[in-house]
């Protein structure tokens, strides 16, 4: 089977500042890819190619065999969907309008939801666990619940493709891992394909089968956790110092700040 | 759940509608001069002073008041969502600037007869409605070159520019009202507070016609401005042509500002207020919140200016007085009652 995500040779550029340099890499259906790199390594910049935000890029990138630039952006949303770090509302919807959202690109401008739709959106509720509070305004919830949704709405789109953007910088340590255990669960139940953004090593080594590291808009090093997540490859890329032991069963390597005595 | 349904769509737009439907007849058997009813529709095609004073003189200005506030409440509503701000109204546009500043310098060049009155009213019939509708469309253009950014409307730009522009015009407005003469200032003053006065049948025809074009256009676009308000990017994901539908938007809402401040000036708060108040009561659904709005916006500024030429009469008020004078405090008892749930919602970042 083609893979679902193809990009060959990809780079883009914000004026003359290069973000993204060449890069090429294809991820298979049903794959969990996570991305790292430090700020400005281009991570950001390619979830927006990948979700045409950015449409004026050198190098071609091929989502299920067609080329992304041949794509509606109507049609897009039905094959990716997008979780971003935070989402700003601005003026007082409830959650089930949100979620509802997602199903902007399957009915006419004039037309409301239809009984399907409804379907859809309860059950992407019912598996984020959001279901609970659709009545809610979403700005009441907790940055935890407010993530949550904002995933039903993207699974509302029926997409294949799920990127996700640093979707647990602004959460606590429980919700860091509560949203993942979630994307790894939709990951496994539904075959949806995951490329994720992060800034958190150790929980791309627990949750990211595959790892792909940026550095300066380069791919600097591809892999499974261990083969990616050692201290020179760290150390090379962000430029700190750390310690790297492999735990638990599966040996995920996890990573320790070292931080210098003095300073 | 609770969701927007075609039986909500109905019952509150077919409310709203049979309110409009009442206020419509109860503004115009309304006025200074007792009619008769039943002698004004025996009389309906000859020169019966109670069909006159019914039929062409209160029904035109009450029709004409309706096609305003929808128009203005309508805008309102599109323009809070494109830009993202509570506090955005009509007006913010420079397009209304522009169309009052086209609109003075009408009243200025081409006075007509020699008492002021009769000079206003002339003038009115002629030259501003088009001397103001030329001041929008240019000043429309220039704004859209000065608020995109890479093809797109940038929110803040626009408001910006808007702004600036407005500033820009109501300088030049204020130095047109000093030099010129004293009757003259009076009637500029008159014009830009907004007013509503009666028309001849084709000029609210014209008004009525730009209203509701731009009113389905912007219906059109009803869809895709619930998902702008989570910011361009996060709408442009779900499938929203981003700067298309903000192009398509700005240029429908200039239409019908334009017209609007051709024939009534400045009207304020309706566009503001309106909104707001839609909002508390129907939800942020545009579908509905849009056509809603538009009804509430004719039956407020119907009343508005029926209270504005009974009031006090003979003398006149200018509506905009009134809608300002109803409209702020009742802002106010808004955001007394409503500050637990706040109007807008500020994005935490």
């Amino acid at each position: 089977m083609s893979p679902v995500v193809e990009v060959h040779n990809l780079s883009f550029a914000y004026g003359d500042q290069k973000v993204l340099k060449g890069i090429s890499f294809t991820v298979a259906r049903g794959e969990m890819l996570g991305i790292l790199g430090p700020n400005g390594s281009g991570k950001t910049t390619l979830l927006k190619i990948l979700s045409l935000v950015l449409t004026e890029v050198d190098g071609e990138v091929i989502l299920n065999g067609r080329a992304i630039q041949n794509y509606r952006r109507r049609d897009l949303g039905r094959l990716v969907a997008v979780v971003p770090q935070e989402s700003q509302v601005s003026f007082p919807y409830t959650v089930a309008e949100i979620v509802l959202m997602g199903r902007a690109g399957f009915h006419g401008p004039f037309a409301l939801e239809g009984k399907r739709d409804l379907e859809v959106a309860r059950e992407c509720m019912e598996a984020t666990e959001t279901l609970g509070f659709a009545d809610r305004y979403l700005h009441e919830l907790s940055g935890g619940e407010k993530q949550r949704v904002i995933i039903a709405r993207a699974l509302a789109q029926e997409p294949e493709v799920l990127l996700l953007d640093e979707p647990s910088t602004f959460l606590d340590i429980r919700h860091q891992i509560q949203i993942h255990e979630l994307v790894q669960r939709l990951n496994r139940q539904r075959g949806l394909t995951v490329l994720s953004a992060l800034h958190d090593l150790n929980l791309a080594s627990l949750f990211f089968p595959r790892i792909m590291m940026l550095r300066n808009g380069e791919i600097y090093r591809e892999g499974t956790p261990r083969d990616v997540l050692t201290e020179e490859t760290i150390q090379k890329v962000y430029e700190v110092k750390v310690r790297v032991q492999w735990d638990g069963l599966e040996k995920r390597p996890q990573i320790f700040l070292s931080s210098p005595p003095s300073s | 759940m609770k969701v927007l349904s075609r039986k909500k769509m109905i019952q509150v737009n077919g409310g709203l509608l049979i309110l409009l439907a009442l206020s419509v007849i109860g503004c115009t058997l309304l006025g200074p001069v007792p009619v008769n009813l039943s002698q004004a529709l025996e009389n309906f095609f000859s020169a019966d002073p109670n069909a006159e004073i019914l039929f062409r003189a209160r029904l035109p200005r009450v029709l004409l008041g309706v096609a305003v506030g929808g128009g203005l409440a309508s805008c309102g509503v599109v323009l809070q969502a494109l830009l993202r701000n509570p506090l955005a109204c009509p007006h913010i546009l420079g397009v209304s600037g522009g169309a009052s500043l086209g609109g003075i310098l009408g009243l200025i060049l081409f006075p007509v007869g020699s008492s002021t009155g009769d000079q206003l009213l002339v003038a009115e019939i002629s030259w501003v409605p088009l001397t103001s509708f030329a001041g929008a469309l240019l000043s429309m253009i220039l704004i859209y070159r000065f608020s995109q950014v890479h093809g797109r409307i940038h929110p803040y730009q626009l408001l910006l520019a808007g702004v600036i522009f407005n500033a820009f015009v109501g300088a030049i407005i204020m130095f047109l009202n000093s030099i010129v003469d004293f009757y003259q200032a009076q009637a500029l003053l008159f014009w830009l507070v907004g007013n509503l006065s009666t028309r001849a049948y084709l000029t609210v025809g014209f008004i009525w016609v730009y209203v509701l074009l731009g009113l389905f256009w912007l219906w059109s676009h009803c869809l895709s401005l619930n998902l702008l308000t989570l910011g361009e990017e996060g709408a442009m994901q779900l499938g929203v042509e981003a700067g298309v539908t903000q192009r398509q938007i700005f240029v429908a809402s200039s239409l019908m500002v334009g017209a609007m401040v051709s024939v009534s000036g400045m009207i304020g708060f309706v566009g503001l207020i309106v909104p707001h108040v839609m909002r508390v009561i129907v939800g942020s659904d545009h579908r509905l919140l849009l056509p809603a709005s538009f009804l509430a916006g004719g039956i407020f500024l119907t009343w508005a200016d029926t209270f504005a030429r009974t009031l006090f009469a003979p003398a006149e008020l200018p509506v905009g007085v009134v809608t300002a004078f109803f409209g702020g405090p009742f802002f106010f008892f808004l955001l007394y009652r409503e500050q637990r749930k706040r109007l807008f919602y500020e994005p935490s970042r």
